[in-house]
């Protein structure tokens, strides 16, 4: 379980980071593309195409690994804090296994899609040329899959009583990761 | 039956208004009422990119399709779609377009069957036109000019020495406004349509061609299949009046209708040609021919010159159509059933 | 009448499920699909699973999302939030209830450089809110301050939502943002007003500072604002990128960050680690958002399928012509989403539904996306799922309940209500300045 469980936060860990990488990436490039086309009267082919297939891709789904192992996914209680615990442990299990269903159905998915435009070659037109798109079609199967992962071992852990309950009855979700903020 | 068409563009969209509607009480009129088709616009089922899976899975029968939005899924097509014909006939190359796609290009074909979609209702847009702050006239005014282009047109606007922008439609009003762009190469139309016209004022009187058409009725090609051989004639009848009704309505009426418009409500002016703008725009396919032609091998397609030339040699044949035709819709639909849909198998698609 | 049973019992299961914890993107993920698969078939319902998650990321214009929540990030690391804070704490303080007086304001000029309610009142909450807490302040009024006064994140531009609404409503983004600008201050400015009527009658919310304090705080007043001047470099520059044709308002976001890293850079605030903790609070709050809203976006897909959608605006709209009473139902309708619903969520699913409406009523778009967005944000300080509570919750632990939060926003939502009266009756209140820019 332990080196599995290392496994899993190594992994969200990395995904995170490229996606902090890609964010970092955004901001430079769009800005970089103002300067150059204002100044030199050079705009940057495809920045907004290679903005919004790449960076944001990889922003929109490479942390959500991350982001599920701090349960920071957008949550609302309106009941389960006045049921009683033994009801509360049926609820929380009941809605992992839910979320675990759907993430793995969006790999699934996303995977079968992201083979067949691979096959294809897909492409976006951008002045020039074509910039390939495909190879970011791979990024929503791998930070689904992460998420999965995490999803499984958090939920083995608090089946094994290995992890302490995950919120106290009054306290509402962490938000937006409040990290620093 | 009822069919779903997904739409991008907004309600107010001609092809939502007008194009759709008529074409679909055609078939439901035809098929005595087994299928009448279900209207859903504005980008609440699939967005421009999207729309190709969208029709392909399933999820909607029906949509509007941009080939160059997915260039490797229809490498064919984007090519026809590529090509930037000169003049300023749409008719002739809507005409043009169906007889290519149908009769003389079977790997269109075969890239729409392994989509699973038929390409019914092929439209051509009017021609774009050089519209900017302030007039341009020469290959010198053009040099240097910040223009939003896409596609041809944007290679078009290299080779005039002019610096093409890839900014969204919605993006372009306020960069025009402020000084950010000082021309667009598009539909005159346009200028009403995205509000353009308070602002690029300036219209250079040339027909820079005729682009970057669109699918009006993609179809999923199982659900085609499926239908009755009435059902199927009257969905092929119809393909030949989307065809008809779009380019005429809105690129032909609606084009010339909205422009004297602009004209004598916002002044906007038209700025004469000089020599030198006129020939680099006339000798554009020319020069152009070769990006083609690498672009299309780059899609992977195996022979993309032969595919350019009979396309060109289809449009030279619908312009003398387009002179019968003059500007109907319905002499356009029958000429288009004569030529085209007449001569197909409707099981074989 | 089927097709009206069949959205509200997919509406009623969607309830359900986020009331039992599922994640909301979940949620809407899985009705969309089991809804989807009832109405069609299965493999249709998977194709949307295939296709909409890519489609709806991979956009240029939502490129703001990610872009204003990295500027608003790197200007709370690099200290403008409390240098804001700072300031409005000198000069306010001794007015009745002073220190909520300085919160909202400080949360109406980080409302400028920030696109967020929700970072907004993160970042507030974390200064201000120990601060009237040691100051014997009622927790009701300490908390209900900030999370409120975060709402003007996303009125005042930047704002992530306008931007969202700019897009789906094609309407030009700079217009609105420009548009937010005067409610946003109203807003501000009725919360004002409250504080002060409250803090006046009963001394007892918010105890007074004792004269020698205050002796102290009107010698620092002046060397305070000095010190928000890299606020407002950041503001002049978005303006000055926007007015002078060099950004377009989706450029805004990156180039904005990127003004706002370089003036930290300037005042010796920034570290790689700090920029890395904006980087991450940015795009974890990205991910979040883009996993609602992809299961928004196939919740709508869903609803218009079914014609749910087309059922509505007919309903409304036949029921009744004139466009005060359509305002007014549509008003209902967003209080009582905004009750459950995330602001993303509710933003995609009404956006296709009664935007035509509003179109063919001739009312004003740029309008009535201000309109919107105040109930969103209404709907973020209103019970029993209101983010920006849950936030100012996470931000104060076990201090305070979170049913003492709902209380002490009761006022301020009082003060929405005189507010939302003065923008639906007089449009031009929100329409004077993007009149002004034509
Ligand atoms: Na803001
Ligand atoms: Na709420």
């Amino acid at each position: 379980m332990k080196p599995l469980q290392k496994f899993a936060t190594g992994l969200a860990d990395l995904l995170f980071w490229i996606a902090l990488g890609a964010g970092a990436l955004m901001m430079t490039h769009v800005t970089v593309d103002v300067i150059s086309r204002t100044l030199f009267n050079h705009p940057l082919p495809g920045t907004g195409e290679i903005t919004a297939s790449y960076y944001m891709i990889a922003v929109a789904f490479l942390p959500l690994a991350w982001v599920s192992w701090r349960d920071q996914h957008v949550t609302a209680d309106l009941f389960v804090s006045q049921m009683g615990p033994r009801l509360q442990k049926l609820v929380a299990l009941l809605t992992d296994l839910l979320a675990i269903a759907y993430v793995s159905t969006f790999v699934w998915q996303t995977w079968l899609s992201a083979l067949s435009k691979t096959r294809r070659g897909e492409v976006w037109e951008i002045f020039g040329g074509y910039l390939p798109i495909w190879p970011t079609r791979w990024l929503l199967p791998i930070g689904g899959a992460a998420m999965v992962l995490v999803l499984v071992i958090k939920l083995l852990l608090r089946l094994s009583g290995g992890d302490t309950p995950r919120q106290a009855p009054d306290a509402a979700p962490d938000l937006p990761s409040s990290e620093g903020v | 039956e009822t069919p779903i068409y997904g739409s991008w563009p907004p309600a107010s969209d001609y092809l939502n208004t007008d194009t759709l509607p008529a074409a679909f009480s055609m078939i439901e009129e035809e098929t005595g009422g087994d299928v009448t088709w279900d209207l859903i616009a504005g980008g609440q089922l699939a967005d421009g990119r999207g729309s190709l899976a969208a029709v392909g899975d399933g999820l909607m029968q029906g949509g509007l399709q941009i080939p160059v939005y997915t260039p490797g899924a229809m490498p064919s097509l984007t090519m026809l779609y590529s090509v930037v014909v000169p003049g300023n006939d749409p008719v002739a190359v809507a005409g043009a377009v169906s007889e290519t796609l149908f009769l003389d290009c079977a790997e269109c074909l075969a890239e729409e069957k392994e989509n699973n979609v038929l390409p019914l209702g092929p439209f051509a847009s009017a021609s774009y036109r050089l519209m900017c702050t302030e007039p341009v006239a020469s290959m010198a005014d053009l040099k240097g000019k910040r223009i939003r282009a896409t596609g041809g047109y944007a290679e078009m606007a290299a080779m005039g020495g002019a610096t093409p922008m890839a900014v969204t439609l919605t993006e372009a009003v306020s960069l025009l406004q402020r000084g950010g762009l000082d021309c667009l190469m598009a539909a005159r139309e346009w200028l009403q349509t995205y509000g353009y016209g308070e602002y690029a004022k300036q219209v250079t009187d040339l027909p820079l061609g005729v682009a970057s058409p669109a699918v009006g009725l993609l179809m999923n090609r199982e659900a085609f299949l499926d239908m009755s051989p009435e059902a199927q004639q009257a969905h092929l009848r119809a393909s030949a009046y989307v065809t008809a009704k779009h380019t005429i309505g809105n690129y032909v009426e609606r084009d010339q209708e909205s422009f004297a418009h602009q004209q004598a409500e916002m002044g906007v002016e038209l700025v004469a040609p000089g020599a030198d703008l006129t020939a680099m725009v006339g000798g554009f396919i020319e020069e152009d021919k070769a990006r083609l032609i690498e672009n299309g091998k780059a899609l992977g397609l195996k022979d993309p010159a032969t595919l350019i030339d009979s396309y060109l040699a289809n449009v030279e044949k619908w312009r003398g159509y387009s002179a019968e035709i003059d500007g109907d819709v319905e002499a356009f639909a029958a000429k288009l059933w004569d030529e085209v849909y007449s001569k197909l198998d409707p099981s074989s698609l | 009448m089927e097709t009206l049973y069949f959205g509200l019992a997919t509406l009623a299961i969607l309830l359900t499920l986020i009331g039992l914890r599922v994640p909301i993107g979940v949620a809407l993920g899985v009705v969309s699909l089991g809804g989807l698969a009832y109405v069609r078939n299965v493999p249709i319902a998977l194709s949307i699973l295939r296709e909409t998650p890519f489609s709806f990321a991979a956009s240029w214009d939502l490129t703001a999302i990610p872009m204003f929540l990295l500027m608003g990030a790197i200007a709370n690391q690099s200290g403008i939030s409390s240098a804001l804070f700072r300031a409005a704490r000198l000069w306010f303080s001794a007015l009745p209830g002073g220190l909520a007086v300085a919160a909202n304001m400080a949360s109406a000029g980080f409302a400028a450089a920030c696109g967020s309610s929700l970072a907004s009142a993160a970042a507030m909450g974390r200064l201000a809110i120990p601060e009237m807490l040691r100051a014997g302040y009622d927790k009701g009024l300490a908390t209900g301050v900030v999370a409120s006064a975060g709402t003007l994140s996303a009125l005042i531009p930047p704002s992530i939502l306008l931007v969202l609404y700019g897009v789906f409503a094609e309407v030009s983004i700079s217009r609105l943002l420009i548009a937010g600008v005067i409610p946003g201050l109203l807003t501000g400015a009725a919360y004002v007003v409250m504080i002060l009527i409250r803090c006046k009658l009963n001394p007892a919310l918010a105890p007074k500072l004792d004269a020698e304090d205050l002796a102290t705080l009107k010698r620092d007043r002046m060397s305070s604002l000095k010190e928000t001047w890299p606020l407002a470099v950041l503001i002049l520059g978005i303006i000055g990128g926007l007015y002078g044709g060099i950004v377009t308002p989706t450029e805004a976001g990156g180039a904005g960050a990127a003004l706002a890293l370089v003036i930290s850079l300037v005042q010796r605030r920034m570290s790689l680690r700090r920029f890395i903790e904006a980087l991450k609070e940015a795009m974890a709050v990205t991910a979040q958002i883009f996993f609602v809203g992809m299961g928004a976006v196939m919740y709508t897909r869903l609803l218009s399928l079914t014609g749910v959608s087309g059922l509505l605006v007919d309903m409304i709209g036949g029921w009744a012509g004139d466009p005060l009473l359509i305002v007014i139902a549509l008003s209902v309708i967003y209080l009582v989403l905004g009750m459950f619903l995330d602001p993303l969520g509710i933003m995609l699913i009404t956006m296709p539904v009664f935007l035509p409406m509003i179109d063919t009523l001739g009312l004003d778009l740029i309008w009535f996306g201000i309109i919107v967005v105040k109930y969103i944000e209404i709907g973020m300080i209103t019970p029993p799922m209101g983010m920006n509570v849950f936030v100012v919750k996470s931000v104060v632990g076990d201090q305070v309940p979170i049913w003492t939060i709902f209380r002490g926003v009761g006022w301020f939502l009082a003060c929405e209500v005189v507010v939302m009266v003065l923008l639906i009756a007089f449009p031009s209140i929100t329409l004077f300045l993007p009149d002004l820019m034509r």
